[in-house]
């Protein structure tokens, strides 16, 4: 991780739309996908914790592990547990 | 995707008869067709309808990898499969299944196995709604990478 801040958009799905379609996060540049996750809890503690901690965060392209890091500026997708069909 | 896959998620009412038109192929003597369907009723509380959110991207993402799965299991079969994404009645279809084989036995066990791993990985969330307005989003399983079980 650096000082540096970098901004990502988190969008909201299942039960986090509750709270609206999505909203701005700043982490520090290098923050990895576990560190965004616990910055996003304790920046919304109108958002139930143990909903975030189950919470995967995804591109469009997959779900991120937990030690991938962010490095630059993006959209991500926060995505509760599932449950199709 | 390829002629013999079809993914989709849909936010108008699916059809079974589309789902049939597409796995029907002279060569396959079996086409199985799964449709999930809402019921009236969940953990004893009365049900009036669903309402289904999708990450639709990621979502067909998924879809089309299951089926590339069961297609490496099962050779040679045809898979077509559609989830629904918005509100639901009762007895409305959330999603089609359809799969065409050779013989029967992987034609089931193909079917079977895209249903079961739709439950477990496909970026899909229900909020069922009850009587006198209320509505609850329902638990499932997790995909975070470092928590796999079903919560709730």
């Amino acid at each position: 991780m650096t000082d540096q801040n970098i901004v990502i958009h988190l969008k909201f799905f299942g039960a986090f739309k509750s709270h609206g379609s999505g909203c701005d996060l700043s982490i520090p540049q290098g923050s990895n996908i576990a560190a965004i996750k616990a910055i996003f809890a304790k920046e919304r503690p109108d958002i139930d914790a143990a909903l975030i901690t189950s919470s995967a965060l995804a591109n469009d392209h997959a779900v991120l592990a937990s030690d991938d890091v962010l490095e630059d500026a993006a959209t991500l997708s926060i995505l509760p547990p599932v449950c199709g069909g | 995707m390829n002629g013999t896959i079809h993914t989709s998620i849909s936010k108008d009412v699916l059809s079974l008869d589309k789902a049939y038109q597409f796995v029907n192929n002279d060569a396959h003597g079996a086409i199985t067709l799964f449709s999930g369907v809402v019921r009236n009723h969940h953990e004893g509380k009365e049900v009036q309808g669903i309402t289904y959110d999708a990450h639709d991207v990621l979502a067909k993402n998924v879809l089309t990898e299951i089926c590339e799965e069961a297609q490496k299991k099962w050779q040679g079969i045809t898979i077509y499969v559609s989830h629904f994404k918005g509100e639901l009645p009762i007895g409305g279809i959330s999603i089609i299944i359809a799969v065409s084989a050779a013989h029967r036995a992987e034609s089931y066990e193909a079917n079977r196995y895209v249903i079961e791993e739709v439950k477990k990985r496909l970026p899909v969330w229900k909020q069922e709604h009850y009587p006198e307005g209320k509505s609850e989003w329902l638990p499932g399983t997790s995909l975070s990478t470092d928590i796999k079980q079903v919560v709730g």
